[in-house]
């Protein structure tokens, strides 16, 4: 027992256990969002990195440092207590990685990087990461168009949309895949931590990795272009797409490692030895401060690295001993807890999807509030689109005005559709509510053609309106728990209907029909809650 | 390893290295840039060169693609847009032009592309915006077509000639034209717009200029002068029409009926150019050299415009004669004639009816014969309804009077002397009807109070009815503006008399009496 509580491992694998029911939400979280699949890439770098440090020749150049270690750890429980009681994943992969300090600081392996890596496992929280792919597709497309004029290739640039005479690119689906922003950081990331650059050196090289992404990004559009429109080649789609995505990416790669090189002979350390012929070097504050921030420490010579070796004999006590059994117990409970909440593997079934897969013409009726349907068609799109994967879309007219009202799914959080508009070319106008005062927000398009009107509104797999649970201290869902009221917690998948009508004139939609429009969207959004949420099983299991 | 001798090592003395801090900073620059430049690895220089370089040319690239777009390219896009218009390609069009519609400067070639596109979409919204646009950029080299195409938006809104659309409409023309004097179709649009709006001398003054240049406008303004009553003018241009026509229809190479009949297109051209060459001559009042050009012409062609017209100029023959009883003995010829080409034209019916009404008496009754059926069946004009009927109550044919006069005023109850007319014959008939009388002669005052002999009518049904006091008002209305005849004064006499007026009674008595010695 006194074995295992002395063990650096032992209270990370605590942790894991106490942390694991929403450690696996976060990680279906993070693999439902396409930019984010490479982290089991990151996961499996871990493993191997650590594997080849153990057996790494100065593994005893590193003293653990139990202080850190038990700062760590109980900065850990606290994050996923909080995390557990506001039923946030990410917050609590953020406690189980400060809770991992624990290790990484007893260890005398050095395997900081490998810990510094893990950190990739964290997405953007409010919606960063989007803001930042957007970003970046506004960049490429901007970027792509300059290139393509000078090729002299006939195109117009509509939102984040290149279209060509015959054809659309959609610069957010060229952006997808391996391509990725996010990908090329984590790729820069491990490559700094194999290569074992400094940390200072891995940042400038994943920051270089941000650059590589857009140029990668403007490559592959331009290579789809010219293939296109001068080669008569197709390669947005199928194998061809495949391919490029792959050429592109190890021209990434290699442009990273060529980046790494210029890193190297700018930011290499100001190598001396440990004889005296040197020693004014080690005087010199501008050379030892270079070389603290560009010198791998172990490539430093011995002297330089202090005290790093002076406590390489602590062992722990019995104050480590008690911190590592309340601490154990505290994740325990954290995970007992979750089992009883139901999170993560132990929530209920998924029913919506499956629910809204079902809806068919027939799922509404022919005359809705005076509105007639004319149409109703599936649609499937790529997993990667800011449209949602799926959509069920009818179209209702009455008299001159025509609208089609959709249900788009799944979404694994807000979901902007404004932006989504934006991104093809619209004005959007800011949003207005709607005059019952839900959460459904409604805006005015407008492109040089047209004009519009677009509602929408954003519903979970149970039909309530997505409210981030922010302003208490526990989520509403633990008290419905609690007392009892409520099925068991699962996973939040959300569906978004929507309603919009376009006519062709640049006179904004006048207000009776304004007014038409959201009573058609409020009959529609009422008829697809009840149908959505009618295969959620009701109470607890 | 380059090594030189740090300054504070000579000693630890506060004071000393506070006076040798800049030799100090000075030695760690220089140490750090010479231990920089001395332990800089040219290998990893020569591995990082691609990525330097491919960084640079993306750099290079973002820059670039800042700046507008290069005349060169535009040009390409406008060309290549109207190309594609030119096919028939709007959609392809409209991509080349939506690349541009960015830039800062639109010029007019470029926006009258788009607005032709958004024409041929029926966006005419959207055409109004680029045409506008292009009157007010610093471009000015397609101002009139702006203008113009403006003027053709506009008037599609409205269908009054008098609106402020129309007025906007005018004022675009005219701006068209005076960027480009030349623009005939202006001209053609401005004369249409004034004759709709009855301004006939604005409508002169914009065919003069086309009829310059197109001969076959000097027949409408031709028809202009006519209506101005400028004569000189109208058979100055009848005679450069009649010009025009006369080498139009002798190019027109077509057989006579008999052989085959001429293809559609050269019958149609035939035709058109006779009718306007005709029209011409019948300006010039040369009626006979006119149904000799129309005559010929159905020898080519059988064509009921040039049957009509033929009829129009035997009937405008009859119209020129005067009033003797050989010329009624003329008219008759002349509207059998008529007749032959068009039997059923209601300017001939109404000449039929005229002559069965006052020809003479041998033929009043052939003429109404001929017109009997018409006037049987509802066909005829309610001109021909009134004058045989108003012939017929003459002599006193109440029974053939009475329902003619009904008609002409249920075909045209605005016409006041057939209501007269009905008024009168009802109030004079046996058995007469003296309220529907007065009913009727209501109606025609109301329709015209002005000529007296309505108010003889009227004043005549009151003595009828003993209100003798309306009947004097109504018969000394009609006094003073009549003929003198016996009748008014009879009744006035009588009026009077049952007034208790002697006098007067006496004086309109002695009037009645001379009268009708």
């Amino acid at each position: 027992m006194r074995g295992w509580l002395n063990s650096p491992a032992f209270p990370v694998v605590m942790a894991t256990i106490g942390c694991l029911p929403l450690l696996i939400v976060h990680f279906q979280q993070l693999w439902v969002r396409p930019h984010y699949q490479y982290f089991p890439m990151v996961m499996m770098a871990v493993g191997i990195l650590y594997q080849l440090r153990r057996t790494d020749p100065d593994r005893e150049a590193f003293a653990p440092r139990p202080y850190l270690a038990g700062l760590g750890l109980l900065a850990g429980l606290a994050l996923a207590t909080y995390a557990v009681l506001r039923i946030s994943p990410l917050m609590c992969c953020a406690g189980w990685l400060l809770a991992a300090t624990a290790f990484v600081a007893r260890n005398p392996v050095n395997a900081w990087s490998q810990w510094a890596l893990l950190w990739l496992l964290l997405r953007l929280p409010q919606g960063r990461d989007l803001w930042l792919i957007h970003w970046l597709q506004k960049i490429t497309t901007r970027i792509s168009s300059g290139v393509l004029d000078h090729l002299q290739i006939d195109h117009l640039q509509q939102g984040n949309v290149l279209a060509f005479p015959d054809r659309k690119l959609f610069v957010e689906e060229a952006c997808s895949g391996v391509v990725s922003l996010f990908t090329i950081l984590a790729t820069a990331a491990i490559f700094g931590a194999f290569l074992r650059r400094s940390a200072f050196h891995t940042l400038l090289l994943m920051l270089a990795g941000a650059f590589w992404a857009g140029a990668a990004n403007i490559l592959r559009v331009v290579a789809i272009a010219v293939s296109i429109e001068k080669m008569g080649i197709d390669l947005t789609e199928g194998w061809p797409h495949t391919i490029l995505g792959m050429v592109v990416f190890s021209i990434s790669l290699l442009v990273l490692f060529s980046t790494d090189a210029l890193l190297r002979f700018i930011f290499g350390p100001i190598e001396f030895d440990d004889s005296s012929a040197s020693e004014s070097s080690h005087e010199n504050p501008l050379i030892s401060g270079w070389n603290r921030l560009f010198w791998p420490t172990h490539e430093r010579p011995a002297s330089l690295l202090g005290d790093r070796t002076r406590q390489l004999t602590t062992v722990p006590g019995a104050g480590w001993r008690l911190l590592v059994l309340v601490t154990s117990a505290g994740f325990l409970s954290l995970g007992a807890f979750q089992v009883w909440g139901g999170i993560g593997p132990f929530s209920s079934t998924l029913g919506v999807e499956i629910a809204i897969d079902n809806l068919s013409k027939e799922s509404l009726p022919p005359q809705l509030v005076g509105w007639s349907m004319t149409n109703f068609q599936r649609e499937t799109r790529s997993t990667s689109s800011e449209f949602g994967a799926r959509s069920r879309q009818w179209t209702y007219t009455k008299g001159a005005l025509s609208a089609v009202v959709s249900i788009d799914y799944p979404f694994p959080d807000w979901h902007d559709l404004d932006v989504c508009y934006r991104g093809v070319g619209w004005t959007v106008s800011g949003w207005k509510g709607l005059p019952d005062e839900s959460t459904a927000r409604q805006h005015i398009l407008r492109n040089d053609q047209q004009s519009g009107l677009l509602i929408y509104d954003l519903f979970d797999q149970n039909g309530a309106p997505h409210q981030p649970p922010s302003g208490q201290g526990l989520h509403p869902r633990w008290g419905r728990l609690l007392s009892g009221e409520s099925s068991r917690w699962t996973m939040p998948t959300f569906y978004q209907v929507q309603a919009l009508a376009l006519v062709p004139s640049l006179e904004p939609i006048d207000p009776q029909s304004i007014s038409e429009l959201q009573s058609l969207f409020v009959e529609f959004r009422k008829s697809i809650r009840e149908q959505a949420s009618q295969s959620i099983p009701k109470g607890k299991p | 390893m380059i090594s030189w001798e740090n300054p504070w090592s000579a000693s630890t003395n506060f004071f000393w290295r506070v006076r040798t801090l800049p030799l100090y900073f000075i030695w760690s620059i220089v140490g750090f840039i010479s231990g920089w430049v001395q332990t800089r690895q040219l290998r990893f220089l020569l591995m990082g060169a691609p990525a330097l370089a491919v960084a640079i040319l993306v750099i290079a690239l973002t820059i670039r693609s800042r700046e507008p777009l290069r005349s060169e390219t535009i040009r390409r896009y406008i060309e290549t847009a109207q190309q594609l218009m030119r096919n028939n390609q709007v959609d392809q069009a409209d991509f080349y032009l939506n690349r541009l519609r960015t830039l800062e400067f639109q010029s007019d070639p470029m926006l009258s592309t788009r607005a032709e596109i958004a024409v041929r979409r029926e966006r005419n919204d959207l055409a109004e915006i680029s045409f506008r646009q292009m009157l007010t950029n610093s471009d000015h080299t397609q101002d009139a077509l702006a203008h113009k195409q403006l003027a053709m938006i506009e008037l599609k809104k409205t269908q009054d000639p008098h609106s402020q659309i129309a007025s906007e409409v005018i004022r675009h023309l005219e701006q068209a034209l005076e960027a480009n004097p030349g623009e005939m179709s202006c001209h053609q649009l401005l004369a249409n717009l004034f004759l709709t709006r009855g301004d006939l001398n604005s409508v002169a003054e914009h065919l003069e200029p086309l009829a310059n240049i197109d001969a076959a406008a000097q027949i409408e303004l031709a028809r202009v002068y006519e209506k101005l009553g400028r004569s000189s003018k109208k058979v100055d241009a009848a005679i450069k029409a009649e010009a025009y026509f006369a080498a139009v229809v002798s190019q027109l190479k077509t057989p006579s009926r008999s052989a085959e009949p001429p293809e559609p297109q050269l019958a149609s051209q035939l035709v058109k150019g006779s009718l306007n060459w005709s029209e011409s001559l019948i300006m010039q009042n040369r009626l006979d050299d006119a149904s000799q050009v129309v005559t010929a012409a159905l020898d080519r062609v059988d064509s009921p415009e040039l049957r009509r017209r033929l009829a129009a100029i035997y009937v405008r023959k009859i119209n020129d004669l005067s009033a003797s009883d050989e010329s009624w003995r003329k008219r008759w010829e002349l509207v059998t004639l008529s007749r032959n080409y068009d039997p059923d034209s209601r300017e001939s019916l109404i000449i039929l009816a005229n002559i069965a009404a006052h020809g003479t008496f041998d033929l009043r009754p052939l003429a109404l014969k001929e017109i009997q059926p018409y006037l049987d069946n509802g066909q005829a004009p309610p001109a021909a309804y009134y004058l045989v009927g108003t012939a017929a109550a003459e002599t006193q044919n109440w029974e053939l009077a009475l329902p003619l006069l009904r008609q002409a005023v249920k075909l045209e109850p605005r016409a006041d002397i057939s209501w007269n007319n009905l008024a009168h014959t009802l109030s004079l008939m046996p058995n007469s009807d003296l309220q529907e009388a007065e009913r009727c002669i209501n109606e025609a005052i109301r329709i015209d109070s002005t000529p007296a002999i309505y108010h003889d009518t009227r004043g005549q049904i009151m003595v009828k009815q003993q209100r003798w006091a309306e009947a004097v008002r109504e018969l000394e209305l009609a006094l003073p503006n009549l003929p003198p005849e016996a009748r008014i004064h009879e009744g006035l006499a009588e009026a009077y008399l049952q007034l208790g007026d002697d006098d007067l009674s006496e004086y309109h008595r002695t009037r009645q009496v001379a009268l009708s010695k």
